[in-house]
């Protein structure tokens, strides 16, 4: 016994190479281990648990991808992702925040090109889940200001919103994978997508918007006024109508509080 | 004239979002709603259920195994294809 | 033995049986209010910045006192406590004023990343002045005290010199913590490695257990040996159910709380479990008075 008197600082890393790794269990390791002849699987409940475990995690934030490439498929990308990426933080809630990246990087996914963003579309769905709380913008507010400084303000979108393009129609390839309309078919052909994800009050809502609303909320995000934003978002769709943007959303709860 | 134009766009539309009742805004068309609660909630302190057979897998993210399982709804968007490219 | 002044909570978790809250019960609860003594959380599931959990637990925590339950603080690693990670502890902490906060005797970290699951130390007398000092840092930087949880273990290390029952009664007295039973854990761990279930709990001095965990579990096939596996996802079983009532009967009654965290069942399948927990309760201080009157 006093031949393998390890610290624990080396028992606890070997532990972990072997949870990480998927070859049978370090020599070393298993000489640490009381010796009944089942080492090993008595380890692999550890194993098991943290592949499981933050599979699972995963598997929460990212259901249209599970949905996507079936439950089997999904639980093997997970596994190689958890053993690349283990959790950095202990509250998993943002858990998994490099999948989109990952799968872009897998060769034998290359025929499933819009994976990735889907991807990204459902990290932005948990990420505005757990954003920061904001008191929506409202109309008295607004409505004290001088007529002749409203271009001048600057609107603060709601900290949860986030933004994202993509070549492909991820709106509608995610809109259908929502549970109860898995029949529906969508061609790639139909384009790509702009969309907002946003919890401008008690729920996260994912909204397509026209490409030049999202330069338009872009800029502002980036602390542009009103009046320059409008000519960034004009520039990319001359037909923005400013109109129908505000009515839609100046007080719905996308901008907050002045 | 440019700087003027903007500004009245701006005022106008503004002052057509003032005059609408709160009420209206809500419950457009294009926005899906979730009501994500069963999304949160991750850390728990149990082990994971099933048997050992998990982490012990040898398949990687080198290797193409799960391309031969591949049975989800990606059958469902014309375009985009199963096979490996 | 650390000296711990007694402090008084705003909401002290009773003498009754409580759930683990699910988000898939925030609805359930917050419209039937239930009569439920107590609700736990796991404190890193409300560590996001805003959003709708930490709504729901305000919400719930206005009609209920709560228990912190924390499964990220890894107290029995070689590494360093996380001072962020307790800086969130600690602002929930205060923003809830939880009865009760509870970390469990295992770690989490052999490396900067987090395995997400509580894994057994070897016991010996370095690793207890480690978890001790572990604790001691947690209860200094919250400025309360905490309950230390007994862990359901798979394997056992060459290297332990000091039975687990006593690691963790040594490991509260030494830092000042409480102890927080899971008798479900000490069902498992017994059954896993062939200890003696009455040399376990007779070892644990009654007026340090401040909670108790109750939980189903699994049990899968080891070549012709069973294995118990912790996964909390049934009903707490007749065993556990036995030990447990004999424990309160022979010791007197301690908030209870009953976990599920896999297959976890609708609403009403989990209060009739708590109800079941809550009518032993009940028995048992009946009985104690008769036998005091």
């Amino acid at each position: 016994m006093t031949s393998t008197m390890k610290p624990l600082s080396e028992l606890q890393q070997l532990f972990c190479d072997g949870l990480r790794s998927s070859e049978p269990p370090a020599q070393a390791l298993l000489e640490e281990i009381v010796d009944d002849g089942l080492q090993v699987q008595r380890f692999n409940v550890y194993r098991n648990n943290f592949i499981v475990l933050n599979g699972d995690a995963l598997a929460d934030m990212y259901p249209v991808i599970k949905q996507l490439l079936g439950d089997e498929a999904f639980r093997m990308l997970a596994t190689a992702y958890v053993r690349e990426y283990p959790p950095m933080d202990r509250a998993l809630l943002l858990y998994g925040e490099r999948f989109a990246e990952f799968l872009a990087a897998v060769p034998e996914l290359s025929g499933l090109p819009y994976l990735s963003d889907v991807a990204r579309l459902e990290y932005a769905w948990t990420a505005a889940y757990h954003a920061d709380d904001a008191a929506p913008l409202e109309q008295r507010q607004i409505a004290k200001l001088p007529s002749d400084e409203l271009d001048h303000l600057r609107l603060r979108p709601h900290p949860s919103m986030r933004c994202i393009g993509s070549v492909y129609p991820i709106y509608r390839i995610w809109s259908a994978n929502q549970s109860n309309r898995v029949d529906e078919t969508v061609s790639l052909d139909e384009g790509g997508s702009q969309i907002v994800v946003i919890r401008p009050k008690a729920e996260v809502e994912i909204r397509e918007m026209t490409p030049g609303a999202l330069t338009f909320l872009q800029r502002l995000a980036s602390a542009d006024t009103i009046a320059e934003a409008y000519s960034h978002a004009a520039e990319t769709e001359p037909e923005f109508d400013l109109n129908t943007f505000f009515t839609r959303y100046l007080f719905d709860g996308t901008f907050c509080a002045l | 004239m440019k700087k003027t134009t903007t500004s009245a766009i701006v005022a106008g539309a503004i002052t057509s979002a003032l005059a609408l009742s709160p009420m209206s805004v809500a419950n457009a068309a294009d926005t899906e709603k979730c009501y994500g609660v069963a999304k949160a909630g991750k850390n728990d302190c149990a082990a994971g259920p099933g048997t050992s057979c998990a982490g012990t897998s040898t398949v990687d993210a080198q290797g193409n195994a799960w391309m031969l399982v591949l049975k989800g709804t990606c059958e469902k968007i014309v375009g985009g294809s199963l096979e490996a490219k | 033995m650390k000296d711990i002044s007694l402090q008084s909570v705003a909401a002290p978790v009773p003498v009754r049986a409580g759930a683990g809250l699910k988000p898939k019960h925030y609805q359930a609860i917050i419209e039937q209010q239930p009569d439920i003594g107590w609700f736990e959380i796991h404190p890193e599931n409300y560590m996001g910045r805003g959003g709708p959990p930490l709504h729901y637990l305000e919400r719930i925590r206005a009609d209920y006192p709560v228990s912190l339950h924390s499964v990220g603080t890894s107290l029995g690693s070689h590494l360093p406590l996380d001072t962020a990670h307790l800086k969130s502890l600690k602002s929930l902490v205060e923003r809830f004023e939880p009865g009760l906060v509870s970390e469990h005797l295992s770690w989490s970290h052999g490396y900067e990343w987090y395995t997400n699951d509580l894994i057994p130390l070897f016991y010996t007398e370095t690793t207890l002045k480690l978890i001790v000092e572990h604790i001691d840092q947690v209860q200094e930087f919250l400025g309360r005290k905490i309950l230390i949880e007994n862990p359901s273990t798979y394997l056992q290390f060459k290297q332990n010199e000091i039975p687990e029952q006593v690691f963790y009664v040594e490991a509260a007295k030494r830092s000042g913590a409480g102890l927080l039973l899971d008798i479900n854990n000490v069902f498992v761990s017994c059954s896993n490695h062939g200890w003696s279930l009455d040399e376990y709990m007779s070892a644990v001095p009654h007026d340090m257990v401040e909670e108790i965990h109750l939980a189903g579990h699994s049990t899968q096939d080891l070549e012709g040996s069973t294995l118990r596996v912790d996964d909390h996802g049934s009903p707490v079983c007749s065993e556990v159910w036995r030990l447990y009532e004999n424990y309160i009967n022979s010791n007197g009654t301690v908030p209870t709380l009953i976990e599920w965290d896999s297959n976890i069942p609708e609403f009403p399948e989990l209060f009739r479990e708590v109800c079941f927990a809550e009518e032993i309760i009940r028995t048992a201080n009946d009985q104690y008075h008769e036998a005091t009157v």
